[in-house]
């Protein structure tokens, strides 16, 4: 198989070994309680 | 099928547990997206400095564009190494992040307004597309479990969507292949198409937002399709985007049982439960952040950095829409199956764009 052609479908169907919904929930809770509290400087872009 | 490029690998076992060394095979390609996403925004302000410093005249591309540019350059030509591929797929995590994250730039009252009109476009989008698709598949003889696959990535979310209905409707392994790889390479295309069409029409940044997330299919391509007409119509698209995944479970469930009743799939025993198992539960976290701010919990200031987390978060997820993209996939796949996406992409993009313009014209949106 020649390099890179399949990517997408590796890509695409990688299982991660969590859950990446509740993981995403819960990462942007932990920055929104950081933010919140004024632990983490404010982020600009 | 002949075209049967994307072979379909085993589930991984439900006894895989979460261990730190899992975690760290996932670096290399987290490092990958983030650092593919981080040049992309150099080359932003590189091509912004010579135009405004030098005076040379060079492209103004938004960091979005450069970052999948950059991956598919990569994934296209020497290919992605196998050490990186398991942090390139944690794109999705960095994508829904980024969702829950935008959140914070809705207010409740927004979200039932524009998202409730959302609903209204999404149910007429949702019936549309899945009769026509259906009608296609016929008139294009495709086998009927692939026309089903089709039917339910294109009306839905996708990628998310196929996989959903893999386990509920038992279709055979070549067929969910080709429906996943169908909807990327249309996902690719709108990419490009889409932008010019809104600029060839003028339209608002919150008319393009929510057309894009009513008419691309998978939630990483909505999203990307719609930053690269502006932050405005990029968080529209998200809305809208939203709002369609959210009948996921009952699109599956109804194809769930329309199989069973024919006896190609186990019937659902309980439908309640499966509607949670297929609900998106990310749009929980983007409804709580989304509560959080309309609370008043955060300060304007606290506000504008929760929207700039979701633009970095946003960062890698561009970078891996585009190394997961496959050009050779547009040939590779047999082109009746292609033919009938492209077909049903189009009426549902016109469809919906219709739609959009007439709620548009009666002050629903700007």
């Amino acid at each position: 198989m020649a390099l890179g052609t399949d990517t997408s479908d590796t890509v695409v169907r990688h299982r991660l070994a969590f859950n990446v919904d509740i993981a995403a929930i819960g990462l942007a809770l932990v920055f929104a309680a950081l933010v919140r509290f004024n632990i983490i400087p404010p982020i600009g872009w | 099928m002949s075209a049967l490029t994307l072979p379909v690998p085993q589930a991984a076992p439900a006894t895989n547990r979460l261990r730190p060394e899992s975690l760290l095979v996932l670096l290399p390609g987290v490092l990958l997206l983030f650092a593919i996403g981080l040049m992309g925004k150099g080359l932003e302000r590189f091509f912004h400095y010579l135009r405004t410093a030098h005076h040379v005249r060079v492209p103004q591309i938004e960091y979005v564009l450069w970052a999948i540019l950059l991956g598919l350059l990569l994934s296209n030509t020497v290919g992605l190494p196998r050490i990186f591929r398991p942090g390139v797929a944690t794109y999705e995590l960095w994508l829904k992040l980024g969702i829950v994250l935008v959140g914070a730039r809705f207010l409740l009252q927004d979200v039932a307004q524009i998202g409730g009109m959302s609903m209204l476009l999404v149910v007429v989008e949702l019936i549309l597309s899945l009769t026509v698709m259906t009608l296609l598949g016929r008139i294009f003889d495709l086998p009927p479990k692939l026309t089903s696959l089709l039917a339910i990535g294109s009306s839905i979310c996708g990628v998310t969507a196929i996989m959903a209905a893999q386990g509920a409707i038992e279709p055979d392994e070549e067929d969910t292949a080709t429906a996943i790889a169908a909807i990327l390479t249309l996902g690719a295309l709108a990419l490009f198409t889409f932008p010019a069409i809104g600029h060839a029409l003028h339209m608002g940044q919150q008319s393009y937002g929510i057309w894009t997330g009513l008419a691309v299919d998978n939630t990483a391509e909505a999203t990307v399709t719609g930053a690269l007409y502006g932050d405005e119509a990029g968080r529209f698209a998200v809305l809208a985007k939203t709002a369609r995944s959210a009948f996921i479970g009952f699109v599956v469930l109804g194809y769930a049982v329309y199989w069973a009743s024919k006896g190609q799939a186990t019937r659902v025993e309980h439908k309640g439960r499966f509607l949670w198992q297929k609900f998106p539960k990310f749009i929980l976290g983007f409804l709580a952040i989304s509560l959080l701010a309309t609370s008043g919990f955060f300060s304007g200031a606290q506000l504008t950095s929760l929207s700039n987390l979701s633009k970095w978060a946003f960062l890698p997820a561009f970078a891996g829409v585009g190394l997961r993209t496959q050009l050779s996939d547009l040939v590779n796949q047999g082109w009746r199956p292609i033919v009938v996406g492209v077909l049903g992409e189009i009426f549902i993009a016109a469809v919906t764009l219709a739609l959009v313009v007439l709620a548009y014209r009666n002050g629903g949106v700007r």
